[in-house]
């Protein structure tokens, strides 16, 4: 009968002891990490040739371009594109843009360009995207004949 | 004497039932993990996602009855996604990678684990995404997750 007691206290025991250490739950800590990101990007050159008057002494017919894009990404909001030229035309030349709104953003329509810059998109916000970019050139007929380069800079910004 | 010899094997097969009841061990080794979310390569792209497989899970003396083991996580205001799978199983069978929702029910992260085995093991892949509709952590703050793995009977 002891012999029995001390069997059943050594299984007690250990009974007692692999019931303590058993464990059928861990866990781990996790934490992401998202840095805020603004990007623009525009499609490449392009060239706007204006067309002849559509009557003598008038102004040559206005151009406009196709194809132009611009790509966007950002995961802030209440972000805006601006657009400025690296400096103004000559008297006579005028170059309007439109972009067209990514996502629920709202575009200003058509805007004339100058070197001072100017809202072209507004409300830009948690987005990825592109949208097309409208360019229109025109001149009066006072502009003597041949070409003017300018850079158009876009800035997403706040 | 006889009766004694009859307790004595009760007993033992009672000790090892009890051992295969209660010594399950489940551990999650390595230091936490931060996933941090990269720009993309192109504007009009969505921001990259990350990913980290430094974690391993191992499991000691499984149950008398085929076992899996099942993930959740609490990440209150979570805001981002996170996703898991388990990979190079050892011993069971890895399930498709599963994407953690805050307070979301224990999903299937390995299943088959065969009975009565001693050892099995598995390296544990994380991966999060936050696409820019998402906002960034400027606006909504880190998710910061607890990841639970547990256990259980298949």
């Amino acid at each position: 009968m002891k012999l029995t007691k001390v069997i059943a206290a050594l299984v007690f025991l250990g009974v007692t002891a692999t019931a303590s250490n058993a464990q059928t739950t861990d866990a781990h800590d996790v934490t992401i990490v998202v840095p805020t990101v603004n990007m623009i990007a525009v499609s490449g050159d392009l060239t706007l040739t204006l067309g002849q008057p559509a009557a003598p002494g008038g102004d040559p017919a206005p151009a406009t371009s196709t194809g132009a894009q611009y790509l966007v990404t950002t995961n802030e909001t209440g972000k805006k594109i601006t657009a400025a030229l690296s400096s103004n035309y000559s008297t006579g030349i005028t170059l309007a843009v439109e972009l067209i709104a990514v996502g629920s953003a709202t575009s200003a329509g058509q805007v004339t360009l100058s070197a001072t810059a100017v809202d072209v998109v507004t409300g830009i916000g948690l987005v990825s995207g592109s949208a097309a970019i409208n360019y229109t050139a025109s001149a009066t007929s006072a502009v003597a004949p041949g070409s003017e380069t300018r850079t158009v800079t876009y800035t997403l910004t706040s | 004497m006889c009766r004694l010899a009859a307790f004595a094997l009760f007993v033992f097969a009672s000790s090892v039932s009890a051992l295969e009841a209660t010594a399950q061990l489940l551990f999650v080794s390595g230091p936490p993990t931060e996933l941090t979310i990269a720009p993309p390569s192109f504007a009009g792209l969505d921001p990259l996602p990350d990913e980290d497989s430094a974690t391993r899970i191992v499991w000691l003396f499984s149950p008398r009855r085929p076992s899996k083991i099942v993930v959740n996580t609490v990440a209150p205001g979570q805001s981002f996604r996170l996703f898991t799978e388990a990979r190079n199983v050892f011993r069971a069978t890895g399930m498709p990678e599963v994407q953690l929702f805050d307070g979301g029910p224990g999903l299937d992260f390995i299943r088959d684990i065969p009975r009565r085995s001693f050892i099995g093991a598995a390296s544990i892949y994380f991966r999060a995404e936050a696409p820019a509709q998402l906002g960034n952590s400027q606006l909504y703050g880190d998710d910061n997750h607890t990841v639970y793995f547990t256990w259980t009977a298949q």
